[in-house]
């Protein structure tokens, strides 16, 4: 018998052993073995009750402890799993064979951010065979580093998997990965749109979170057929029933039929498949239609030109093809097609139900856009299919290089980004303190970083990044208005009627004991509370609206932070409303340092301009003049503070043998100034503007 | 425009020597076109043979070394600020004695080992400064002291005017000794202070009393010494305003022809870095400190000592002629643990460890005296030029700058210096060290054109100062201008007064800022490259 004990900590050795002597099979004679894998990401306090007994001739799951009922259900007769599981990798190697379309089933997993769907979907490559163990690693479908770091999804993925059902027909499944993460929903809408139906992935032990609800009533938007599982069941803290009745009463879900699962620990991923075989429908047959095929991805290959990703909805698309693009018009010769198993495969043709992906030497991404339908240029569809609404920045900040030199490097990496990130929008902007640059919109905050540490990661790019702002609405005195992200393009306090800005309601769920903690962040945000429901017992929603501007800062830190990680959010945009608002500028030695500047509210210009005085004076060193730092509204000064003037900085000995230890300190010295920028006289540490930048998120 | 300007200055450097005789135009101008760009080693030698003064002095730190620094490593105790490479070898005792003595023995022989091998190597001198640092090189016999001077003379030869100066400290020298040293040829000597209280001396770790001090200065007023130096060091813990200015009175009282001033650094791997963080109490705060060497510039200047260079101080003809070929970039030789040679244009350290030494010495001797190390860039030689001229009061002569490093680097320099002219702490200097537009200005610089100088325009300025009636500077005055216009022409740099010569720091206030200066006209240089 060979025993695999699963990120069993060596304290609970011991009883897990013991645990195990209970439950040894008579009927098996073979010595025991013990494997242990230490897995650094399994949570400690998981003790004995996730023994998983695997035997060489048959055996079955034990569940020690803490066996939740659902798991009783998820337990399956492994001898013929491992059979399964034989079939089902000889048959991943034949997964571009076709099938008719009524055995297509097209689904997406969606999921609140960290529930576990990257590893759901990592198994269901796993077990049907689309990976081969040898090449299997974490997070298979976040090939970007970044993604794999932060253990987050920013692109979708998609992945076509051939699977043989209990009633022993091949299927072709085709999964669309999503971001979970709010900023991206955009990424989400897009796929969903692609598929008939979807795994809605919950936490067996934190229930029901806010990302949740905002991806089920996308998914219900787009009329997919829901199939909720309960992952994580093989957590101590899991407790599928309470959950599912969560999802029933908050989401208004049957949960009659849930599927409790652990993807981690590969439990109940044979009932998904099937599930996913049963429950969600196959496409239309309507190969006989002409050509339409929706774009839901696109990217751009040096060598292949735009590689779009699509999924034909009626037709039959073959290689040589040509094909038009409804939106754009442009016509172009099909050069391959192909299915995403994940890795690009070619075929020859691909039908209606399909998702696959072509190269026609496109040279622009803008004529085979994402949302765009493609159809034969002979025999063109009369109408194309609804697109995507574009996705609209919120959020706004200045991205500068801090080496003048790399300019054009970080325009040519933002049009590169650009090309498979059509949510990224950049204009060029020039400041007097951090030179060229570009003001750049993001979907969110997220979205955001994340686009940053590309630029600096993937081109190499070294950055300065300006206080996020919104898009405030200004009103002139002759009442026309004009739109303003940024808080040096903000009309004279003397041409503007009033500044509108954006509000967002943002809907938070959090375990009542941290209802305190959350209205108070939110009214530390001027935020304005609409509505309290309790969901559960134990758990409440908040409904505030607060201005988008108050979001953008660290509010989802401190949102996680005050709740130690308990709580979830989600927003919308609601509007402009009217605020009192002024800009708040800091002068270094007299000069407006324009980075700096920010549009705050009146009443908290006061604290916000001393927080950045006195950082600044920690941060900006000694100087040969003493230094005036002031924060001001307009020409008020409404904080200051100054740095007195560097007294001494002598090397007292410079004899034969120091010459060259000295001139090394010197050289360093010298080095340092490189780091620096000029506001006028006074030489500014790129650390300082980096500080001041995060303080401003954090206190603006 | 730069070739231009080169022959100018050549035609000017022939024409203005009225005191040199031996350059001629043709190789001049030569060596001046090409210093447009880095001079090759070939050139070097060839213009070199040419024994034009301009070409001696163009390659003055690829000419042999006249100079030499022997490193003596052993104190009685380690000071707690040091972090030189010494040998604590205590009190010299009945029982220590025999150890005591052989080591020194051991480390003289090496040294002399170490010479000879230097001379079949490099050949050079004869030696016009000599200079014995340690350590506490008092407290090697003088028997020891005169073996390695006669191994200097026999290898390189003394000149008759030589500088031979030797570190010492309070307590470890007597008459008897002093007067030996100075029958072997010892003229100068520095005597280690450090402070004038007794409780400071204590602080910092010095294995001598306040009466020491006091003794040693009587030791040396009764000997027949003429130039000796008095060495302070300020900043130390539990420094006071007051007891500075005792310690500052009572130093200019002893009359020493010379004083050093230190401020005290605090190196890492030392006690003191152990104890203390710079500026923190019980070290004085930046303020402070900037205050006692205020202090000490001013009541120094008023004892009739001229501040030379940031940490030294001297009466007239009496500045350290060894110290001197340091600040001017030039060649010397250096011996023994842990010293550093700048030879041939190599600036090479010596092990710190004695085990690590000696391996050397048996491979340097084995290796006839070359060591394999990199030539000094020409990029690293204008920092260092830039580095240390701007210590000296006598500060930067910029057309000698421009002459040997050409016009970007020139260009280049000009701009960072821009702010430190505007603020103040940089303060331009005419051909006779006088400040840029102030003919009235008779305010000492400090300035002593008297030493190791082999170049036409310091020569040509000496004459001129011993004599000012001797030679119309006009004429002079002139052609500066003019060639200024014609190395710089659209660029010629606002703060650039038509006879400025000479750029150097303020003092106080620039020597006080003199790392944030030179740093920053470091990273105005690197912009050339």
């Amino acid at each position: 018998m060979v025993v695999v004990g699963m990120a069993l900590p060596s304290t609970s050795l011991r009883p897990a052993l013991h645990e195990l002597a209970h439950f040894r099979n008579p009927a098996f004679s073979l010595p025991c073995v013990l494997l242990l894998q230490t897995d650094r990401n399994f949570p400690r306090h998981c003790h004995t009750s996730s023994v998983v007994c695997l035997a060489g001739t048959g055996s079955s799951t034990f569940r020690c402890r803490g066996l939740p009922p659902g798991a009783v259900e998820a337990k399956e007769d492994l001898e013929s799993v491992d059979n399964r599981k034989e079939h089902a990798i000889k048959n991943g190697a034949d997964r571009l064979q076709k099938v008719p379309v009524s055995r297509i089933r097209n689904f997406s997993i969606i999921a609140h951010i960290d529930h576990g769907k990257s590893t759901l979907a990592d198994k269901l490559l796993q077990v049907t065979g689309t990976v081969d163990i040898r090449d299997m690693k974490e997070q298979f479908l976040d090939n970007m580093d970044l993604e794999r770091e932060r253990g987050i999804t920013i692109k979708l993925q998609a992945a076509r998997m051939r699977y043989v059902s209990k009633d022993g027909q091949a299927y072709c499944l085709n999964l669309i990965d999503t971001p979970g993460h709010v900023d991206f929903s955009y990424e989400v809408s897009r796929s969903l749109a692609a598929c008939e139906g979807a795994l809605l992935v919950v936490d067996a032990s934190q229930g029901v979170e806010a990302q949740t609800l905002a991806n089920v009533y996308l998914a219900l938007e787009n009329n997919l057929e829901i199939i909720p599982v309960l992952n994580k069941i093989d957590l101590p803290g899991a407790e599928p029933e309470r959950v599912c009745k969560e999802i029933e009463e908050v989401v208004g879900l049957d949960c009659s039929n849930a599927i409790f699962c652990s993807a981690k620990e590969g439990v109940g991923i044979h009932n998904i498949l099937e599930a996913i075989v049963q429950m969600v429908p196959a496409p239309k047959n309507t190969t006989q239609d002409p050509l339409r095929a929706l774009i839901f991805d696109s990217y751009y290959d040096p060598y292949r030109g735009v590689i779009a990703y699509f999924r034909v909805v009626d037709g039959i698309l073959k290689q040589g093809d040509s094909v038009q693009f409804m939106a754009s018009g442009k016509v172009y010769e099909v050069d391959e097609i192909g299915v995403l198993s994940p890795a690009q495969m070619p075929v020859n043709e691909l039908f209606a139900g399909e998702v696959g992906y072509l190269a026609a030497s496109i040279r622009s991404v803008a004529d085979a856009r994402v949302g765009d339908t493609i159809t034969h240029s002979a025999k063109a569809a009369r109408k194309a299919l609804p697109g995507y609404q574009e996705a609209t920045p919120m959020v706004f900040c200045g991205l500068f290089p801090v080496d003048a030199d790399q300019f054009a490097e970080l325009r040519d990496a933002l049009e590169k980004l650009q090309l498979n990130d059509a949510a990224l929008k950049f204009e060029p902007e020039t400041s007097s303190a951090m030179g060229f640059g570009f003001r750049c919109g993001f979907l969110g905050l997220l979205h955001m970083e994340i686009v940053q540490e590309r630029l600096e990661r993937e081109y190499n790019l070294n950055l300065i990044t300006t206080a996020p702002s919104v898009v405030y609405r200004v009103i002139l005195v002759d009442n026309s208005m004009v739109e303003c992200s940024n808080p040096s393009e903000l009309p004279d306090p003397g041409g503007r009627k009033e500044i509108n800005e954006p509000y967002v309601k943002i809907d938070m769920m959090t375990p009542k004991d941290y209802i305190g903690p959350l209205m108070e962040l939110a009214q530390e945000r001027r935020g304005e509370f609409k509505e309290m429901k309790y969901i559960t017992e134990n758990r409440a929603s908040l409904v505030y609206e607060l201005p988008l501007a108050e979001m953008v800062g660290d509010f989802f830190d401190q949102l996680k932070s005050r709740t130690k990680g308990y709580a979830s959010m989600e927003y919308s945009l609601i509007g402009y409303r009217k605020s009192d608002l002024v800009k708040l500028d800091v002068m270094i030695n007299g000069e407006c340092v324009e980075p700096l500047s920010a549009i705050v509210h009146r009443e908290k210009a006061y604290s916000v301009g001393r927080a950045l005085t006195q950082k600044l004076k920690e941060l900006i060193p000694r100087q040969l003049f003493k230094i005036p730092i002031q924060a001001c509204i307009g020409a008020k000064v409404i904080a200051s503070e100054a740095i007195s003037a560097m007294r001494k900085d002598v090397l007292a000995k410079c004899y034969g043998g120091d010459i060259t230890r000295k001139k090394k300190l010197l050289k360093k010295q010298a080095e340092g100034k490189k780091r620096m920028k000029s506001v006028g006289r006074v030489e500014v540490p790129q650390d300082a503007f980096m500080a001041v930048l995060k303080l401003e998120k954090q206190v603006v | 425009m730069g070739n231009v300007f080169a022959l100018r200055l050549a035609s000017l450097s022939t024409r203005c020597s009225p005191c040199q005789n031996r350059s001629t135009s043709t190789s001049t101008s030569s060596i001046i076109n090409s210093t447009q760009a880095p001079l090759s080693t070939q050139e070097i030698a060839s213009s070199s043979s040419s024994s034009s003064s301009a070409a001696l002095n163009l390659l003055s730190s690829f000419s042999p070394p006249s100079s030499a620094y022997v490193h003596l490593p052993f104190c009685r105790r380690r000071c707690f600020y040091c972090d030189f490479p010494v040998v604590a070898v205590g009190e010299r005792s009945e029982a220590s004695k025999p150890y005591y003595d052989s080591t020194m023995l051991n480390y003289v022989d090496l040294v002399c080992r170490e010479i000879s091998a230097t001379a079949r190597g490099s050949p050079g001198g004869p030696l016009n400064t000599i200079f014995f640092g340690g350590g506490t090189p008092s407290l090697l016999p003088p028997y020891l002291l005169h073996r390695i001077l006669d191994c200097l003379q026999s290898n390189f030869g003394l000149s008759s005017q030589m500088e031979i100066s030797i570190e010492m400290d309070p307590g470890t020298f007597n008459g008897a000794s002093l007067s030996e040293l100075i029958d072997y040829g010892v003229n100068r000597v520095s005597v280690g202070v450090q402070s004038f209280n007794e409780k400071l001396l204590k602080a910092c770790g010095r294995a001598h009393s306040l009466k020491d001090v006091y003794d040693a200065i009587e030791i040396i007023h009764s000997s027949s010494l003429d130039h000796w130096s008095l060495d302070l060091i300020a900043s130390l813990p539990f420094l006071t305003p007051d007891l500075w200015m005792h310690s500052l009175t009572e130093a200019v009282e002893a009359s020493p022809t010379h004083i050093s001033v230190y401020d005290l650094q605090i190196e890492e791997g030392t006690k003191f870095g152990k104890w203390y963080a710079s500026g923190q109490h019980p070290l004085p705060c930046e303020d402070d400190s900037a205050e006692f060497y205020r202090t000490a510039s001013r009541k120094l200047r008023e004892g009739g000592y001229d501040h030379y260079e940031v940490s030294n101080y001297a009466k007239t003809g009496y500045q350290c002629k060894h110290n001197l070929v340091y600040w001017r970039n030039l060649p010397y030789y250096a011996f023994g643990l842990g010293s550093t040679s700048y030879v041939e244009r190599r600036r090479f350290s010596r092990p710190r460890k004695m085990k690590a030494y000696a391996a050397f010495v048996d491979d340097f001797e084995k290796a006839e005296g070359k060591v394999d190390f990199p030539e000094d860039s020409i990029e690293e030689r204008i920092l260092d030029t830039i580095m240390l001229s701007l210590r000296l009061a006598q500060g930067l002569n910029l057309r000698e700058f421009a002459q040997l490093y050409g016009r970007s680097v020139t260009v280049a320099f000009c701009r960072g210096l821009q702010q430190f002219v505007e603020s103040g702490h940089v303060k331009l200097l005419d051909i006779d060290g006088k400040d840029v537009g102030n003919h009235e200005c008779h305010e000492r610089h400090g300035i002593q054109w008297d030493v190791v100088e082999r170049r036409e325009e310091t020569i040509y300025m000496r004459s001129f100062q011993t004599d000012p009636e001797a030679i119309s500077c006009k004429p002079l005055r002139t052609k500066i201008a003019s060639d200024w216009q014609a190395l710089f022409g659209q660029d010629l740099p606002s703060f650039l007064k038509p006879d400025t010569v000479f750029v150097r720091l303020s003092d106080p206030e620039g020597f006080l800022l003199s790392n944030e200066i030179i740093s920053s006209l470091f990273s105005a240089m690197s912009i050339v490259k």
